[in-house]
């Protein structure tokens, strides 16, 4: 009897130290695998942070190319003409004088309001103050403004706001896209559509003209743009997508979770 | 006497601290208040009924279903594999059916609920097992002693192992080892009492934990 009952203490101690040590493993295993997934959590970050910058840096690249660009190609030729005019006016013959001065006049004036414009475009506090939609609305002012495009935009749902850093790449995006189609497309018509839902922004951006085959460009220089925009979507969680019909155009699609 | 003393003020602490902190709580967790609530008057009607009439019970057989219920619903909250969860939805209907013959049975009989409870126990082990389960799958940002679902997780098992594994053996003691039931059941009800403690513990994590939060939110 005696033995039976030094069994029954001796399973019931065994029973909690069992039980004991179960619970220290299962705290002892939990701990390795929460260091490990802050580490990969830290890593992660520090990794996101990294592409961040680059991704920054690139755009900033970008910009400054643009700007470049746009001086010699647009406002240095508006301005060298204006400096034509007025260095063949001739003093001697007022009448031809006074249509130079008013096309001086004219071009320096086009030359300050195309710096307005690019000033603006480029602002990212302007972008931050008017934000996205808006900011996306005067893109295609702009362009519409240049007579060769004619532009639609749709924002349907309430307007929500998202975060700064990402705002301001996915605008950078869209401006690519849009000189993209400006640079390559031979469209006329660029039709817009942004839409608010409670949890994403969906963006569409649709143009009608000559398209291209998007796998072989991929594996060209041209490629990379595409390459790069798809990259950006991602590292700020969007999705990029781009479909191109040759001869009927490209619709390009831009999904992001607010 | 002062371990039932001990044992209300505990439940009364942990009633308290959960409806003051009522709206900080995760759905979860407020089932866990519900529970300490029902224990909580189950056990003060227990007492008076066993003073007045000598029997408690009725009381305790009709505890035990409400008791896996709202445990189970807390675990349905917990656990996120689809599986299982329907498995809670499931098994909490042929508790509450198994619950009803068993109350006629031992009513007719006047027997305590030994078959629930083990039937109870055992669940709640397997229910726990998994919430530990999925713990060690997807570990949190958080240390594991600052989290109110460990403290909970972990006295559920300790505790209801141990229930399991002394009222299995209870009609064996009753007859072979009278000396060990008297024994084994301050060890039970002392473990009750430490359940109960680190249930209150747990949610007073759980509002902890959803305090820091919203301070974090307003401060950003």
């Amino acid at each position: 009897m005696d033995s039976e009952l030094a069994i029954i203490l001796f399973s019931a101690i065994a029973f909690f130290i069992l039980l004991g040590v179960s619970l220290l493993l299962f705290v002892l295993y939990y701990q390795k695998k929460h260091f490990q997934f802050i580490s990969e959590k830290d890593s992660l970050k520090t990794t996101f942070q990294r592409e961040l910058l680059n991704t920054q840096l690139e755009i900033q690249e970008q910009t400054l190319k643009y700007i470049s660009q746009e001086i010699h190609d647009n406002i240095g030729q508006i301005l060298s003409l204006a400096k034509l005019h007025l260095a063949t006016a001739n003093i001697d013959k007022p009448e031809s004088l006074q249509q130079k001065i008013e096309d001086s006049k004219q071009l320096v004036g086009k030359a300050i309001q195309d710096l307005r414009d690019l000033s603006k475009s480029l602002n990212t506090d302007y972008i931050a103050q008017v934000g996205f939609a808006r900011s996306i609305e005067y893109e295609l002012e702009m362009i519409k403004k240049t007579g060769s495009f004619d532009t639609e935009i749709n924002i349907e749902g309430p307007i929500q706001k998202i975060e700064s850093q990402r705002e301001l790449i996915l605008f950078r995006i869209i401006q690519e896209i849009l000189n993209n189609i400006i640079k390559h497309s031979k469209a006329t018509l660029i039709t817009t559509r942004i839409q608010y839902l409670p949890a994403e922004i969906n963006i569409s951006i649709k143009d009608n003209g000559m398209g291209f085959n998007v796998e072989d460009s991929l594996n060209t220089h041209a490629g990379l743009g595409i390459k790069n925009m798809y990259n950006r979507t991602s590292l700020i969680g969007g999705n990029f997508q781009i479909n191109s019909i040759v001869g009927l155009g490209t619709t390009i699609q831009i999904n992001l979770p607010i | 006497m002062i371990k039932n003393i001990i044992y209300e003020l505990v439940l009364l602490a942990g009633c308290l601290n959960g409806g003051f902190n009522f709206k900080k709580l995760s759905p979860p967790f407020r089932f866990l208040l519900y529970l300490l609530i029902l224990t909580f008057i189950t056990e003060t009607f227990a007492y008076y009924a066993a003073i007045r009439w000598r029997n408690n019970l009725l009381i305790y057989n009709l505890y035990t279903p409400l008791h896996f219920i709202i445990v189970s619903s807390a675990y349905y909250r917990l656990i996120n594999l689809p599986f299982f969860k329907r498995g809670i939805r499931w098994l909490c209907v042929l508790f509450v059916l198994y619950s009803a013959f068993v109350i006629y049975v031992n009513f007719r009989h006047n027997e305590f609920p030994f078959v629930l409870i083990i039937a109870d126990s055992i669940i709640i082990v397997i229910y726990s097992v998994t919430l530990f389960y999925q713990m060690v799958r997807n570990p949190v940002k958080k240390s594991l002693l600052a989290d109110a679902v460990f403290w909970f997780n972990a006295s559920m098992l300790i505790f209801f192992t141990s229930s399991f594994m002394f009222w299995i053996s209870y009609r064996y003691l009753a007859v072979h080892h009278q000396s060990l039931i008297q024994i084994f059941y301050t060890f039970l009800s002392i473990l009750n009492i430490l359940n109960y403690s680190l249930l209150g513990l747990s949610l007073y994590l759980e509002a902890r934990q959803n305090n820091t939060l919203a301070s974090t939110i307003n401060v950003n």
